[in-house]
C-alpha cells in the first residue's frame, strides 16, 4: 500500500489534475521549446499558476505589494526540469479563462535569483519566475 | 510650528529638486509601496523619525536644542531584462534562443546595483555643500549629516525583484515654543523717556491691557 506520501502522488496522477491546468510553454537553456506533456504528448500544462501578493518590507516594516506568480509542474510532464542555475523562459497566459498562450502576452523568466523548490514531494516543482522586459 | 516640519519639507523639497530622472519622492510613510511603480524609478520616503531635546540645551523660557533624526527609505525594484525581441520572435533559431537566454545578467546583480546607485544620488544631494542650509533663514537646520547607511534584503518571491534599504539623517536644530493656541496673555505696554525725561520724572509708565 505505500506510504500517505505514495497514495496522494497515486491519487494526482489518476485524477490527472494537470488536465485543468493552464497551458504553457517552456524554452530551455539551449534555445528548445517545449510545449507537450512528457508523459501524453499533449499540450502542456500547468498544475496550478497562482498569483499571490503582500511582502512584508523588514527594514521599514511596511506592506509592499508585488505581484508573485507561482507555477507548478508535474515533473513527469517535463521531459527537461529546470535546475538552479539555469535560464528559462516561461510563457503563459494570465488570465484564467484564456485557454491560449498569447503571442503577445508577458513573458516570465526562470533565473538564478529564486531557484525551483517542490523537490520530489508529490511529483511536482514549484517555480517562482520573474517578470521580463526588454533590455536595453 | 516646530521647525523640525520646515525642515522636513526643506529636505524632501532639497531632494526633489535635484531627483531629475534618478529616484522619486514621497514626504511620508506610506501604506503600502507596490512594486510595479517602483521598477521604472527609486522611491525614496523621508519622513522624521526620531528625536532628542538635551535638557542642557534649553529651558522652559528660551529656545530648546532639537537633535533631529530623518529617514529616508530607499526602495528599488528590478524586472529582468532580456533581448525578448530575440525570445518571441518565432523565426529565431535555438542557437539565437540560446545565447539571448545566456545574456541575461543577474538579476540580483542589477538590483544591488540599482540600490547603490539610488543611495548615491541621495547622499551626493543631501551631502553637497551648496545645500548644507538646506536654503533655511538663520540657519535653522545645522550640522546635517547622513549618520548610517542600512541596506536589506531582497524580497525572496515575486515577478520583481524588490530591495528595501535606509539612510539617516541627523539635523540640529532650534525650536521655538510659541503656545498651541497662540493668543497672548495679559501685556504691559511700557514707554520708556529717558532722554526727554525731567530728573524728578525719570522711570517708566506701565499700563496694564491687552
Amino acid at each position: 500500500m505505500g506510504n500517505l506520501r505514495n497514495l496522494a502522488a497515486a491519487d494526482a496522477r489518476e485524477l490527472n489534475i494537470k488536465d485543468y491546468g493552464m497551458l504553457i510553454r517552456l524554452t530551455s537553456p539551449d534555445g528548445i521549446k517545449y510545449d507537450t506533456d512528457n508523459v501524453t504528448g499533449e499540450a502542456l500544462r500547468t498544475v496550478s499558476t497562482l498569483s499571490d501578493f503582500r511582502k512584508f518590507d523588514p527594514i521599514a516594516g511596511e506592506d509592499i505589494t508585488v505581484t508573485e506568480p507561482i507555477v507548478t509542474m508535474a515533473r513527469a510532464s517535463l521531459a527537461r526540469i529546470p535546475l538552479a542555475d539555469e535560464n528559462w523562459l516561461l510563457e503563459f497566459s494570465l488570465d484564467p479563462d484564456s485557454d491560449v498562450i498569447p503571442e503577445d502576452g508577458e513573458e516570465f523568466v526562470l533565473s538564478n535569483v529564486r531557484a525551483p523548490e517542490g523537490g520530489r514531494s508529490l511529483g511536482l516543482i514549484r517555480f517562482y519566475p520573474t517578470k521580463a522586459i526588454q533590455s536595453a | 510650528m516646530m521647525t523640525f516640519r520646515t525642515v522636513k519639507t526643506a529636505l524632501k523639497t532639497i531632494l526633489e529638486d535635484n531627483a531629475g530622472t534618478n529616484y522619486q519622492v514621497v514626504g511620508g510613510q506610506r501604506q503600502s509601496k507596490a512594486a510595479v511603480n517602483i521598477v521604472d524609478l527609486p522611491l525614496v520616503q523621508l519622513f522624521y523619525e526620531s528625536g532628542s531635546f538635551p535638557k542642557s540645551g534649553g529651558s522652559m523660557q528660551t529656545d530648546k536644542k532639537h537633535d533631529a533624526s530623518f529617514r529616508a527609505e530607499i526602495t528599488v525594484a528590478k524586472n529582468s531584462e532580456v533581448d525578448l525581441s530575440v525570445l518571441t520572435n518565432p523565426a529565431s533559431t535555438a542557437p539565437q534562443i540560446a545565447a539571448a537566454l545566456a545574456a541575461m545578467p543577474d538579476l540580483s546583480d542589477e538590483c544591488d546595483d540599482a540600490w547603490d546607485k539610488a543611495f548615491d544620488d541621495v547622499y551626493q544631494v543631501l551631502m553637497d555643500a551648496r545645500n548644507h542650509d538646506l536654503d533655511l533663514p538663520n540657519f535653522a537646520a545645522r550640522d546635517m549629516w547622513i549618520d548610517q547607511v542600512q541596506k536589506g534584503q531582497p524580497l525572496p518571491k515575486g515577478q520583481s525583484l524588490v530591495l528595501p534599504g535606509s539612510i539617516i539623517i541627523s539635523i540640529t536644530m532650534t525650536e521655538t515654543v510659541s503656545g498651541l493656541t497662540g493668543t497672548l496673555g495679559t501685556t504691559f505696554d511700557i514707554t520708556t523717556n529717558i532722554k526727554d525725561d525731567q530728573p524728578d520724572q525719570a522711570g517708566s509708565e506701565g499700563t496694564l491691557g491687552g
